[in-house]
């Protein structure tokens, strides 16, 4: 389970959050462009600093200012998939599944055979050698994926996964997320500012409006005045 | 009406042509014409007997190890550098910029000037250096010392830009999956900037072969110690007019081998993601 309480101060407002995502669960993180949802993953990851606060994954703390804890971004085995999917476009799909791998030393067999495995689960099988800077949209998303679950994360985080997918794409990236989160039952968060995704998606979702929590609750509930409905 | 009217069009159209011509033809020309002044002013023949001539060999193979030693330490001190000063914000970095761009508007002999108030025998630093019985000034060293001062710039200017530029995400989403920040440089960043960075590499050899202004100033003009081919041209424009010529032209064909490379390097880059 994921337990997250912190503040920081961003340039137009001080982002305050406090909030849990439960092991096999999809937090749906919404809000405006603006309103922290980056800022929030990018604190959990490890990327940015909170000003005060904790980070917990599990019982075991990854950030804890008051006690001078920070685990290193690299040991906290989070699979993080940035909005542009960020696949290293000088390496082939296989080797960047493989990348998280070999980072860690796994033995090369290991890697061999996780790789496969993902590569069928993600249906990237005749895109092995391929190099990821000439995939489209859709496999680049899915190798992003693939490479981020290779690692076998202990939590799961997705910006804007679906922004520029179309819709044969999205559905098959929300199915799979879908199908890992509760094979692995780990946590995960997904942001979006678009309420269908989180009515597919998300088991519970999270709307923040100028860095503060403004709505938590279950999607099919979610308020008609709140701020990601306004903006629909 | 119209038939007058579309004769002065003609006459427009082919007027604003023969001007547009006209200059393409003049800058290309201007450009062009003394450096083919320099290969009809000898013949093969010259040329050939001029190469074995000890001067220029030892000029041009002076001129090679000390470029590509000073080429190497720009490499390997400023790649790391460059991404250091990129990354971090610390007080003075508008005056590091400031100064890593200085040396491409000074000039040269200024710069071997004040390589030798500080490195000289009673230099700043210098007379010390010279107690310890290490003499810097008018050595090998101060010649790669000068060439570094003067094309360091070229290599800086270009990596800063590219690690400026370089999505982070990329930088990011390999700490994440476990990468140190050492591996995550030497598999992401390096690779991924690697064409920007071997042409900036090019151009800083290139202005290191042809560094003329500062080496003379600060180490000197000694055959096979400190004459590199640019001071053997000069040498020889007094004594030998035809040795200077032949090196001209060697340092005219490695430059265009340079320029050549540094258009096939950048055709080349991996595009990102």
């Amino acid at each position: 389970m994921l337990e997250a309480a912190f503040t920081k101060q961003l340039r137009d407002f001080t982002l305050d959050l406090s909030f849990q995502v439960h092991d096999g669960e999809i937090l749906a993180l919404m809000g405006s462009n603006g309103s922290g949802k980056s800022t929030t993953l990018n604190i959990i990851a490890g990327l940015l600093l909170p000003d005060a606060g904790r980070v917990r994954l599990n019982g075991t703390p990854l950030c804890e200012l008051a006690q001078g804890i920070c685990i290193p971004i690299e040991d906290r085995r989070i699979g993080y998939v940035f909005q542009n999917a960020a696949v290293f476009p000088h390496l082939s799909v296989s080797e960047n599944i493989a990348y998280g791998l070999r980072a860690r030393g796994l033995p090369s067999h290991e890697i061999t055979r996780r790789v496969v495995q993902m590569m069928e689960l993600m249906h990237l099988g005749d895109l092995a050698s391929v190099k990821a800077g000439n995939l489209s949209g859709g496999q680049k998303q899915r190798t992003a994926l693939a490479r981020a679950i290779a690692i076998r994360p202990v939590l799961l985080m997705l910006d804007e996964p679906f922004s520029s997918l179309d819709i044969e794409s999205t559905l098959a990236v929300k199915e799979l997320t879908r199908s890992i989160v509760m094979e692995l039952k780990i946590p995960c968060i997904v942001v979006t500012h678009r309420g269908a995704d989180s009515h597919e998606i998300g088991d519970r979702a999270l709307v923040l409006c100028s860095g503060k929590k403004e709505w938590e609750g279950s999607p099919r509930d979610m308020p008609e005045d709140c701020t990601v409905c306004r903006c629909r | 009406m119209r038939s007058a009217g579309s004769i002065s069009e003609k006459y427009r159209r082919t007027l604003s042509y023969s001007l547009a011509g006209l200059l393409i033809l003049a800058v290309t020309l201007y450009l062009a014409l003394p450096i083919a002044a320099l290969f009809f002013r000898t013949s093969p023949e010259l040329f050939w007997a001029s190469l074995s001539d000890p001067l220029v060999i030892s000029a041009l193979r002076l001129s090679l190890i000390t470029s590509v030693i000073s080429l190497a330490v720009v490499i390997l001190v400023g790649t790391p550098f460059a991404y250091v000063h990129t990354r971090s914000t610390y007080p003075g970095k508008v005056i590091v910029d400031t100064l890593i761009d200085l040396p491409l508007v000074l000039p040269p002999a200024v710069a071997g000037f004040a390589l030798l108030v500080l490195y000289g025998r009673v230099g700043l630093l210098g007379r010390y250096f010279n107690m310890l019985g290490i003499s810097i000034a008018f050595t090998t060293l101060a010649v790669i010392m000068a060439q570094i001062f003067v094309a360091s710039p070229f290599y800086l200017r270009q990596a800063k830009s590219l690690f400026e530029q370089f999505d982070q995400s990329y930088e990011y989403t390999a700490r994440t999956l476990g990468a140190s920040p050492l591996r995550t440089f030497a598999t992401i960043t390096l690779p991924l900037t690697a064409g920007g960075l071997v042409s900036g590499a090019v151009m800083t050899f290139g202005r290191a072969l042809g560094e003329f202004g500062a080496t003379i100033m600060f180490a000197g003009n000694l055959p096979g110690v400190t004459q590199t081919m640019p001071l053997a041209v000069y040498v020889g424009m007094e004594s030998n007019f035809n040795l200077g010529l032949t090196i001209s032209i060697l340092l005219v064909i490695i430059s265009f081998a340079i320029m050549i490379a540094v258009r096939l390097i950048a055709r080349k880059e991996v595009p990102h993601a």
